[in-house]
């Protein structure tokens, strides 16, 4: 255990220690901001509700994508370490120690998860502070509660899936091309850069088996608690406060979290076995 | 006292794809040894450094530290210096050496203890708090050394450690090893590309297309692949040349010198008591072993 904390403190450090990354890191969650506010402001112009209220309804949603965005571009951002650690092989100096391969592994892991969770909780503390500031209005300690609940469970989940993907690749070259693109398409899939009903049948079809549009319809949903009821199911619709549909089908909330968790756990598992044959050839 | 075996190899293979890496090389490293390992590039070194240090599995053949092939027993047993640093940049020295360290010591007090003594034998108190990339290449050196015996290894296995840097850095870097040497009766297992540093080495395996093609001290290969060259400024060219003609040396014209390859010191005396009245100035070069890897290679290291 004692190693695996060594391990995973030295993957934060070396993280949070390159600028350069973390910046990148957050590149698309700043990109994001700067689409909402330059291009889609008009989104959220709705008759017959006050000016509060529709702050509330701008900030809180932007909010929401925003945030799952930051779990899967800052998880593929730490587990960059790993990559790197295997491309300038310096993983080989661990590898010669006694430590365990699989204690190696999961402090990979747990550095994405931790820093995941902490960088995403560091940006809805911010979010919160500018929406209590901006319209007056704090979330509840309950709903605090539940958002911190969810953007825990999403950043492991996005954690396992980056890693997953990470597993694949051995240059830091190939991740900084595979995080641009797995980036620009989970930002649409997901429905944090434009609302899903907005796209193509086959793209809300993709979204509709992958977690990430589920994750950012529901903290959506808590999110925009304080005002849900005043907007109409029309402009509800059209910013993408729907419920996404698998296969056609409206799946009840616990068999969405049901599912996106086995998947967390059986890619989690793979990406464990992958990483582990990789380093004993 | 009879030597005593730390690492056996016997008979390892390994292909990648069509191509033989390692060809069944067998060897033995006697503990307390400086042992050399040369080859050029492509010749298998990296693959048998690899194997050796656990990082790459063999498809035939066994090695041995201390008669035992277990890989976490070996993993205890040996440090490893790379070519290439390990170090992370951005994290201290100090930070560096100790991730590494609590990987081979769980109490933090003796931890502690440890990484004092690897400072003062390395010198590092000026350092520790450096960021590993603001150090000089022989600094950068000297803790990958440090690093790669905090677990106390019993055999130093160091891959071309010194390529790359100025002399400077490494002559430090000979100093630290030697050192090391004559303290703690370290075993040290190197491959390197500059001859001149296996002068010094117990004895040298010499590995080319997977196979060893020579071994012995660097004194048994001299002897057996490296001529002394033994040049002469005569009086009379046109004696002297009789001379080494009628007693079969192999020789050459240089400006005004002759040139002669003799196998050692003895032919030269002879040569000089011979043509003593003869003789304007000489010169004895010693065989290096850059010409016995030339000669048994049959191409230059670099």
């Amino acid at each position: 255990m004692r190693e695996i904390a060594v391990l995973t403190k030295r993957n934060i450090l070396v993280y949070l220690r390159d600028k350069a990354s973390v910046f990148f890191s957050f590149l698309s969650v700043i990109i994001l901001l700067g689409v909402y506010l330059l291009f889609l402001k008009d989104l959220y112009k709705i008759d017959n509700i006050d000016a509060v209220s529709q702050k509330i309804f701008m900030i809180a949603h932007v909010m929401g994508g925003v945030l799952v965005i930051a779990t899967i571009t800052l998880s593929l951002g730490v587990i960059g370490n790993y990559v790197n650690d295997l491309d300038t092989k310096k993983i080989n100096g661990y590898l010669v120690t006694p430590i365990k391969r699989y204690k190696l592994t999961l402090s990979y892991y747990l550095s994405t998860a931790i820093l995941t969770i902490v960088l995403t909780l560091i940006l809805f503390f911010i979010a919160f502070v500018f929406l209590g500031v901006a319209s007056g209005y704090w979330y509840s300690f309950f709903s605090i509660l539940k958002i911190v609940g969810m953007l825990i469970l999403f950043s492991l989940i996005s954690s396992s899936i980056m890693v997953f993907i990470a597993s694949f690749i051995k240059s830091i070259n190939a991740l900084g091309g595979v995080s641009a693109v797995v980036g620009t398409l989970i930002g649409f899939v997901s429905g944090a850069y434009m609302p899903l009903t907005m796209l193509d049948v086959f793209t809300q079809t993709l979204a509709g088996i992958l977690p990430f549009s589920h994750m950012t319809y529901y903290l959506r949903k808590v999110l925009l608690e304080p005002v849900i009821h005043l907007i109409p199911e029309q402009v509800l619709y059209s910013v993408g406060v729907v419920e996404v549909k698998v296969f056609g089908i409206i799946m009840p909330a616990y068999v969405i979290a049901i599912f996106s968790i086995a998947l967390a756990i059986g890619l989690f598992v793979l990406s464990y076995f992958r990483i582990n044959k990789k380093q004993t050839k | 006292m009879e030597k005593q075996v730390i690492l056996e190899v016997n008979n390892l293979f390994k292909s990648y794809k069509n191509v033989k890496a390692v060809n069944g090389i067998s060897f033995k490293v006697y503990r307390g040894d400086f042992f050399a390992f040369l080859g050029p590039n492509g010749a298998g070194k990296s693959t048998t450094i690899k194997i050796l240090t656990t990082l790459l599995k063999q498809d035939s053949g066994t090695f041995f530290i201390n008669g035992k092939t277990d890989n976490n027993y070996i993993r205890e047993k040996i440090g490893v210096v790379f070519q290439e640093n390990v170090s992370d940049n951005l994290l201290s020295v100090k930070e560096n050496i100790l991730t590494i360290g609590a990987l081979y010591i769980r109490d933090d007090e003796k931890l502690k203890e440890r990484y004092e003594q690897i400072k003062k034998e390395f010198s590092l108190e000026r350092l520790e708090n450096q960021k590993f990339k603001t150090l000089s290449g022989g600094e950068k050196r000297r803790v990958e050394i440090a690093r790669a015996l905090f677990g106390n290894p019993e055999i130093l296995l160091l891959d071309e450690p010194t390529t790359g840097l100025d002399p400077e850095s490494r002559k430090i870097v000979w100093q630290i090893i030697n050192d090391l040497k004559s303290k703690n009766d370290l075993t040290v297992f190197l491959t390197t590309h500059y001859m001149e540093e296996t002068n010094d080495a117990d004895y040298v395996v010499i590995i080319n297309h997977g196979n060893i093609v020579a071994q012995g001290s660097p004194a048994e290969l001299k002897l057996a692949y490296a001529h002394d060259i033994f040049k002469i400024v005569p009086k009379d060219k046109d004696e002297l040349k009789m001379f080494l003609e009628e007693n079969n040396f192999s020789f050459k014209e240089v400006a005004d010198q002759i040139v002669i390859l003799v196998e050692d010191y003895q032919l030269a005396i002879k040569i000089l008591e011979e043509n003593k009245n003869n003789i304007k100035s000489f010169e004895l070069i010693k065989g290096s072993m850059d010409d016995v890897f030339v000669n048994v290679v049959g191409e230059q290291i670099i």
